[in-house]
């Protein structure tokens, strides 16, 4: 008799298999099931090498990989130390290099290592997210593939960390060569790289390795969409050279913006740019925009950081960058707000400052933002008087760093504003003048409030000493579903249910609130009373 | 009501509602491409189903027949919940794992994405909070593993990651 076999799982096909595995959670382990498992698994894990400590180095120099990924990161900050003590089977993969692993104290071994890994990926690797220390300036051009056929890269970060917290005769960095000028052309062709991102902190690194690098990168790869290029030290023509390359194409870029290469840069046409944000910190001066933001028609999203000139914004920004939705700026001085208005699809406006900033006295006026995000110091009362008027149809406003904002801002606004449906605060205590419960108590007025999120940052112990300032009897007049609340140490259990006695309220998340962990408990124990659908008992309570 | 017959691996013909065969995108292509849309008299084939396993997925379909469809291509991320099967759902999958596979098999063939979502989200839950010994023993796989291989696996492990959700 012909019994058919009983169906198992492994009779399902690969495809269907995947299928299921997606939706498991904590998949790694089930790698030691069968064969089988460890190849269809392998498509849901990625390698992650973190270099961090000399306990994982020593691991690192130990271990093959045998399966297949296609992403790859490495973590190699601190690399190796000078008096690293290299095991024996880190010697021997050092071997054809037996001179200068003689001392014992080479990171050329790691590096090798952590090279062997790349080639070995080459082939499959789509991602490849690096992070190094400054060993890694010279020989920065063995990471590019190298293999027979195209490369499969698809996504490039490279990222060089800052180095001050240590000395720098910790380390041998003089000695990394890998590659030779003739070396470079056996770099292969990247036909799939469309995203770039070199980021260097370090306050000094080599320029001629980054610019061979940028050379390498602009010949090779033909298809990049998105650069992202920042550093730390001064002025990199090759920054430019590869922005220019790729200029008609780009749709994403976010650079620094050097004075070397300023005017030359603004003179490039970006057609198809939808993000882009410039770092105009270097520049002393900036020149006259020309044309720059007329070319880029196709530009969404904005950021600027950092220019002190004033036209920039009028005969620049405003006037000509006319697709913008989403625009942040950032300075020290004072943001000039003239002109706004031409923005005529402006949705979106964020005004930032580093510490230390002009007071922000100009108001925006735009009849089309719907979100307004101040994240810097203003003229307080006399800003947020006028702002209604100004901006008439934001639904959104996120004040988070001004410390102007007093509690007659936050009745002017909660007055003057009825139709804000997302309202975020940064209260900070410490001030003078903070924002307290008489100013909360407005918040009450905004009946189409569906969002609203505090946070109040401060030191724990000041926090308590001025806790009297903000009590919680506002919060059943708030008509928000969704609330927000961080920081307030002051919190207890009967404030909680001050907020719960709103009846609209649908989530209310507490984060680093109330004196101790058993907030946890409390809510905990609220919930569990509110799932219990009987009538409630009757409670007296005499004292 | 307007009908089409489906006929099982094993002979059998089903006489099904448009509207609940059409929970299947493998059916509602073939209608549209032989313009059966208007001819009740055509028997569908369907070498890839016995009739135990239709039955099951009619009586499924039949009582999520008025559920929105959900469009594929509407650029949501994968929904990686398990936790979200309707009670309905959750009886309808107290079946042996025969059966299961059974269904999810067919599911990918007749390309009913609900249910795929469905049996593939059972199956995740029985793996759920599993060892790997568990795991073999539940749905009774070989380890063809070797102790070495074992080892390895161990150990590159620690070098992994898990990726949140796979492209394409």
């Amino acid at each position: 008799m012909n019994i058919p076999k009983m169906t198992t799982i492994n009779d399902l096909p690969n495809e269907i298999l995947l299928m299921i595995f997606q939706q498991v959670e904590d998949k790694k382990k089930f790698t030691r099931t069968c064969k089988r498992w460890n190849e269809l698994i392998a498509n849901f894990l990625y390698l992650s090498i973190d270099l961090s400590s000399e306990g994982c180095i020593r691991k690192f120099m130990d271990i093959t990989f045998t399966r297949s990924y296609r992403q790859l990161d490495i973590y190699g900050v601190m690399l190796v130390r000078s008096d690293f003590n290299w095991t024996d089977s880190s010697r021997q993969l050092g071997s054809a290099h037996a001179k200068r692993v003689r001392y014992g104290t080479d990171p050329y071994v790691l590096l090798r290592k952590c090279l062997q890994v790349v080639r070995q990926y080459e082939g499959t690797v789509e991602y490849m997210n690096l992070t190094f220390g400054p060993v890694m300036d010279k020989s920065l051009l063995a990471f590019l593939p190298r293999s027979d056929g195209p490369s499969s890269l698809e996504t490039l970060m490279i990222r060089f960390t800052s180095w001050h917290i240590m000395k720098s005769e910790d380390w041998i960095v003089d000695r990394m060569e890998f590659i030779s000028e003739e070396g470079l052309k056996e770099i292969s062709e990247m036909p799939k790289l469309t995203s770039l991102t070199f980021s260097d902190n370090r306050p000094k690194g080599d320029r001629t390795a980054r610019r061979k690098f940028f050379d390498a990168i602009a010949r090779k790869a033909k298809a990049i969409t998105e650069i992202s290029l920042s550093c730390g030290y001064y002025a990199c023509f090759s920054d430019y050279r590869i922005i220019r390359s790729f200029s008609t194409q780009l749709q994403v870029l976010s650079c620094t913006v050097w004075p070397i290469f300023v005017k030359d840069f603004l003179q490039l046409a970006f057609p198809e740019v939808k993000t882009l944000s410039l770092n105009f910190t270097p520049c002393t001066t900036t020149p006259d925009p020309g044309r720059f933001f007329e070319n880029a028609k196709s530009l969404v999203r904005l950021t600027v950081t950092n220019i002190d000139d004033d036209e920039f914004f009028r005969q620049g920004v405003y006037r000509s960058a006319a697709t913008v939705e989403w625009l942040t700026i950032t300075g020290t001085q004072e943001i000039p707000m003239d002109g706004l208005q031409g923005l005529i699809g402006l949705r979106e406006l964020e005004l930032c400052a580093y510490i230390e900033s002009d007071v922000q006295n100009a108001v925006p006026c735009s009849p089309s933002l719907e979100k307004l995000a101040i994240d810097r110091c203003t003229s307080g009362f006399l800003f947020y008087c006028v702002l209604a008027e100004s901006v008439p149809y934001i639904t959104e406003l996120y004040i988070t760093e001004d410390e102007a904002l007093n509690d007659e801002c936050l009745r002017v606004i909660c007055t003057t504003m009825p139709n804000l449906r997302g309202l975020k605060l940064n209260l900070q205590l410490f001030l003078e003048y903070p924002v307290t419960d008489v100013g909360l108590r407005y918040i009450g007025n905004l009946r189409q409030l569906e969002y609203l999120s505090l946070d109040c940052f401060d030191s724990a112990h000041l926090l308590m000493e001025r806790s009297h300032l903000i009590g919680f009897d506002w919060a059943p007049l708030l008509w928000a579903s969704e609330i927000h609340l961080n920081g307030f140490l002051m919190i207890d259990v009967s404030n909680i249910l001050d907020f719960l006695l709103n009846p609209n309220l649908r989530s209310l998340s507490l984060e680093r609130c109330g004196r101790s962990a058993s907030m946890i408990e409390t809510v905990r124990k609220i919930k569990q009373l509110m799932d219990v659908s009987r009538p409630l008992p009757r409670i007296a309570a005499i004292w | 009501m307007p009908c089409i017959q489906l006929q099982s691996s094993d002979g059998e013909i089903f006489n099904v509602e448009f509207e609940i065969a059409m929970c299947s995108f493998t059916i509602k292509t073939m209608m549209v491409d032989l313009d059966l849309e208007d001819n009740c008299e055509e028997v569908v084939p369907l070498t890839n189903v016995d009739s135990n396993i239709l039955r099951k997925i009619l009586q499924w379909a039949n009582y999520h027949k008025d559920d929105p469809e959900a469009n594929p291509e509407d650029g949501k991320p994968v929904d990686r919940r398990t936790d979200n099967i309707c009670e309905w759902d959750q009886e309808f999958m107290k079946v042996d794992q025969q059966t299961l596979y059974g269904l999810i098999k067919a599911a990918n063939y007749l390309d009913i994405r609900g249910l795929m979502a469905l049996t593939c989200k059972t199956v995740a839950n029985m793996m759920k909070g599993k060892t790997e010994e568990q795991m073999r023993k539940m749905f009774n796989i070989q380890n063809d593993l070797t102790p070495e291989e074992e080892q390895q696996i161990r150990q590159e492990n620690e070098w992994c990651e898990e990726v949140e959700i796979v492209a394409d």
